[in-house]
């Protein structure tokens, strides 16, 4: 498969749970293009999780289709199971494995891996998170940031081609965040994977986001485009029960005083476009 | 996958008139189709017994896919088969009580809320023992969602695999440990919410 190429595509899909709440899954469809890093916004309940359960499988809909590599994971998931890692939104419902080592090795000898191969694809991961200070320990006792690693080290040992993620920054501290971001973003750039995930923190979304999908009431798909295009937006994403971006909010607020710099959505883009402003500004001076 | 949380459903939202019916008369029926279970000895006196079960069940219009759950333990009653010696008479025995006894079960639990039948259960029992029966109901709702993630989880990363048998076996065998940490651990988790709120050996129910 080529860069770009379509590796998921849903189509207006409905699931019904036990206890009759009808998800709808509509509006735009649901498209993820190879080396693309897609996030998806939405309020509590809105079906972000639900869409990713039929992406892996675990649910499958009444209505529609869902497509991953080409094939529906709900009847032939054993056949792209090796392409996909998945991080759960409760990773301890994910990590199996007695310790940290066993865990990230568990994946790659179900697969039939040869164990020196296992071991040396383990080493690999621990290595890339920096968690070999924690390779011993029992899984039970690690922290809720640790055990977010190690669920991530289990999903990229066997180095796929998706990765799937359910909030997962949820409960980390900042540093961990800032961490989890590098990692992914280092992995979309020196290995092309492509990843989707559903998150609550705005103030991420613009670093770590190609393609950005809004989700509001129960599965509807209502915007895609990135980050920039749909916060600058923003008088029409308060129905999603959202708040815009911080440096969103900020700067809104110095045009309104007569400042425009512009709208930048990250750190270093504020900073260059004050920097640029305060420059020009100087010249016009002298 | 027993779906609990749909039986939960069918009994708040049932309409017909074995869902309206009395929570006590229900349970006070449940007992009677355990005597009639524990004293019938012939099989002509439980097959009717276990015809006017049904009829009850099908004249409250509960779903065919909730009638699975009544033979489940039928599974562990083929055991008799060979205890008895493959005595046939002995075997229908063993089945329709088996049959009686849960599908009574079921038909309560899919007509009656479960606070409705622990509420009932409380002013003949004590309250103690009818807590514990009701955290342990409720366990059940979290056991088996905990093992549905664990099942997901194995089969998401490649954990159960007919071409690997022994390790699948392996890995099973693992994932019952880890319910087992889990589920002890939720538990334990739960008791200390409920101490922090107060609780005092006894969940008073809505109504009471």
């Amino acid at each position: 498969m080529r860069d770009g190429e379509k590796i998921v595509e849903v189509d207006c899909i409905t699931h019904v749970y036990p206890d009759m709440t009808k998800v709808q899954i509509c509006g735009l469809d649901f498209i993820v293009n190879r080396g693309e890093r897609v996030s998806i916004l939405g309020s509590n309940g809105c079906g972000k999780t639900t869409l990713l359960k039929h992406l892996l499988g675990i649910l499958v809909p009444r209505d529609g289709s869902v497509k991953v590599f080409g094939l529906d994971p709900g009847k032939e998931y054993s056949k792209i199971r090796e392409k996909i890692g998945v991080v759960m939104q409760d990773v301890d419902e994910q990590i199996l494995g007695p310790t940290v080592y066993d865990d990230i090795l568990f994946a790659p000898l179900n697969y039939g891996i040869p164990k020196a191969k296992a071991e040396a694809l383990a080493k690999d991961v621990i290595d890339r998170l920096n968690i070999g200070s924690i390779q011993g320990k029992i899984v039970h006792y690690l922290s809720g940031g640790e055990k977010k690693k190690v669920a991530l080290a289990g999903a990229l040992v066997l180095e796929p081609e998706l990765l799937i993620l359910d909030e997962p920054f949820t409960g980390l501290d900042p540093m961990s965040k800032r961490d989890l971001i590098r990692i992914l973003n280092e992995l979309n750039g020196e290995k092309g994977i492509t990843f989707i995930m559903t998150l609550h923190e705005v103030d991420l979304v613009s670093e770590v986001t190609d393609v950005l999908y809004l989700m509001h009431g129960h599965g509807d798909l209502s915007e895609r485009g990135r980050p920039d295009e749909i916060f600058g937006r923003f008088k029409d994403l308060e129905h999603f029960n959202l708040e815009e971006p911080t440096l969103t909010k900020l700067f809104k607020g110095l045009k309104k005083e007569g400042l425009d710099f512009g709208d930048p959505l990250r750190i270093d883009e504020a900073i260059r476009s004050i920097k640029n402003h305060w420059d020009e500004n100087l010249k016009n001076r002298s | 996958m027993i779906q609990l949380s749909y039986l939960d459903y069918l009994a708040a939202e049932g309409k017909s008139w074995l869902h309206r019916l009395s929570p006590k008369l229900k349970i006070i029926g449940m007992a009677f189709v355990l005597l009639g279970i524990v004293t019938l000895r012939d099989p002509s006196g439980l097959l009717l017994l276990y015809m006017v079960l049904l009829s009850l069940f099908f004249i409250s219009r509960i779903p065919l896919k909730i009638f699975s759950l009544t033979l489940y333990p039928l599974i562990f009653a083929s055991l008799f088969i060979f205890i008895s010696g493959f005595q046939i008479l002995f075997i229908l025995l063993i089945f329709l009580k088996v049959l009686c006894g849960s599908t009574g079960v079921v038909l309560l639990l899919a007509t009656t809320p479960y606070p409705s039948i622990f509420r009932a259960l409380g002013r003949v029992l004590p309250s103690i023992f009818v807590t514990a029966l009701f955290l342990t109901y409720r366990s059940i709702f979290i056991l088996l969602t905990v093992f549905e993630e664990t099942q997901h989880a194995l089969h998401l990363r490649g954990g159960l695999q007919w071409r690997h048998p022994w390790r699948s076996l392996i890995n099973i065998s693992n994932a019952f440990g880890h319910l087992i940490i889990q589920g002890i651990d939720a538990s334990e988790r739960m008791y200390e919410s409920m101490v922090l709120r107060g609780f005092k050996n006894k969940i008073h129910y809505r109504g009471e």
